[in-house]
């Protein structure tokens, strides 16, 4: 079977022969088969670029998503690698990476990434015992919530889980899963900082005269 | 009142130009927004990005800015930096996204690749149970002689003094108070006191 991008439209799938969409460029390389990415229109795309060598791998960006200098990277050759991004994604650049056979990367609705974004499923090399050899880096997912926050120049590691309504912020590294929700975690290695909290895209000028309006709508309301 | 762009010998010489060699100004809405500059300068690859009214950006004597940033992309107005004299700015981001905002850097600084300095998070957190705002920024303030390393973070609400050497990589989210030091890490600490450091030409 060959490869594919396919774009969906009210529902309707269309397979696109050329490979272009605006501001993406898909390359499947040499001797890869059966791999599909699926995009669901509407789209924003700038300088996003998806590179995939193996068979069987699959990515879907959902609805509304805008991605701007982003590289979703499948570069080395393996089989049956799934990601799927949920809709109004907002990402502002930055690398997902998927190595080995059967690695998924998952990302849920209404996330916001900021810019120098590093998402990996595996270390790349492997790391092991030297007297048993045994692996001890094994890897092979990422999973983001639904409305997650991943702040400026943020490592997410191979295998870790982000709870919804997590905010992470500038400069962490994730390197053990963030089970919680409703909370900010940040550092190196990021730990949680708070809780009971969650956040807003909106800027905080709008955010509060939004609130406000909502406040005078239910007075008057009574 | 249209934007203005001026540059100035010294506080009486001023004369207003259209344009500076290496700077290139995108005001995509607003007016009344001032950028005003001494000479002499050394600009590369500079941008100024304004969006809004009533900014104002003033950048002292003997600036040495390459491939850096000024980012006030999203519209508000009334936000203010102000570089003083002989800094040297590399590869860095300045964003102010919010009304008001104010980042100040003070003479002789020097900010290394790769920094990102922010007035605000640009989008906001607040308590579950009360919607109370909880990450309210507004103004970054770094004083005279202060070395930032390459890659490093300063957040929102940070002032820095004097001599002040903040270490590559790292993540200021808290002011530093102490004068002739050297903070670093993720957050960052203070790691050794009485030091000072000296700009080479």
């Amino acid at each position: 079977m060959p490869n594919k991008v396919i774009l969906t439209e009210k529902d309707k799938e269309t397979v696109l022969e050329g490979k272009k969409l605006e501001g993406l460029s898909v390359s499947f390389l040499e001797n890869s088969d059966n791999n599909t990415v699926k995009i669901i229109s509407p789209y924003y795309f700038h300088s996003f670029s998806i590179v995939i060598a193996g068979n069987n791998n699959t990515i879907e960006i959902g609805a509304n998503s805008h991605i701007r200098s982003t590289m979703i990277v499948m570069t080395v050759p393996s089989d049956n690698r799934t990601l799927v991004i949920g809709k109004n994604f907002d990402f502002m650049g930055g690398r997902l990476d998927l190595t080995s056979d059967n690695n998924r990367g998952i990302i849920g609705d209404d996330c916001i990434f900021s810019s120098n974004i590093t998402m990996t499923t595996e270390d790349g090399h492997p790391i092991y015992d030297i007297h048993s050899k045994k692996l001890l880096n094994k890897g092979g997912s990422f999973t983001v919530g639904n409305h997650v926050w991943l702040g400026y120049n943020t490592t997410v590691c191979k295998d870790v889980e982000i709870a919804s309504n997590v905010i992470i912020g500038a400069c962490s590294v994730v390197t053990k899963s963030i089970k919680e929700e409703n909370c900010i975690a940040a550092g190196s290695p990021a730990k949680i900082v708070k809780r009971n909290v969650d956040f807003s895209k909106l800027l905080i000028s709008s955010y509060e005269k939004q609130k406000n309006n909502k406040e005078d709508e239910n007075k008057n309301g009574k | 009142m249209a934007n203005k762009l001026i540059i100035c010998g010294d506080e009486q010489n001023k004369a207003e130009i259209d344009s500076i060699q290496g700077l290139e100004i995108q005001i995509d809405n607003g007016d009344n927004n001032i950028i005003q500059i001494f000479e002499p300068y050394n600009f590369t690859n500079f941008t100024i990005r304004i969006n809004g009214s009533e900014n104002k950006i003033e950048i002292g004597k003997n600036a040495i800015i390459s491939n850096s940033t000024v980012d006030m992309g999203v519209s508000m107005v009334r936000r203010t930096v102000k570089i003083g004299e002989f800094c040297r700015l590399t590869d860095s981001i300045l964003s102010l996204p919010e009304t008001d905002d104010l980042l100040t850097i003070g003479n002789h600084c020097v900010i290394k690749q790769k920094n990102h300095i922010r007035c605000d998070d640009g989008h906001t957190i607040f308590d579950i149970d009360s919607g109370e705002v909880i990450n309210r920024g507004g103004k970054v303030i770094l004083g005279d002689n202060v070395f930032v390393g390459q890659h490093s973070y300063i957040g929102k609400n940070v002032v820095i003094s004097n001599n002040v050497v903040i270490m590559p990589c790292s993540v200021v989210t808290k002011g530093v108070e102490k004068s002739n030091i050297m903070a670093g890490g993720n957050p960052a600490k203070i790691v050794r006191e009485n030091i000072s450091f000296e700009l080479l030409k």
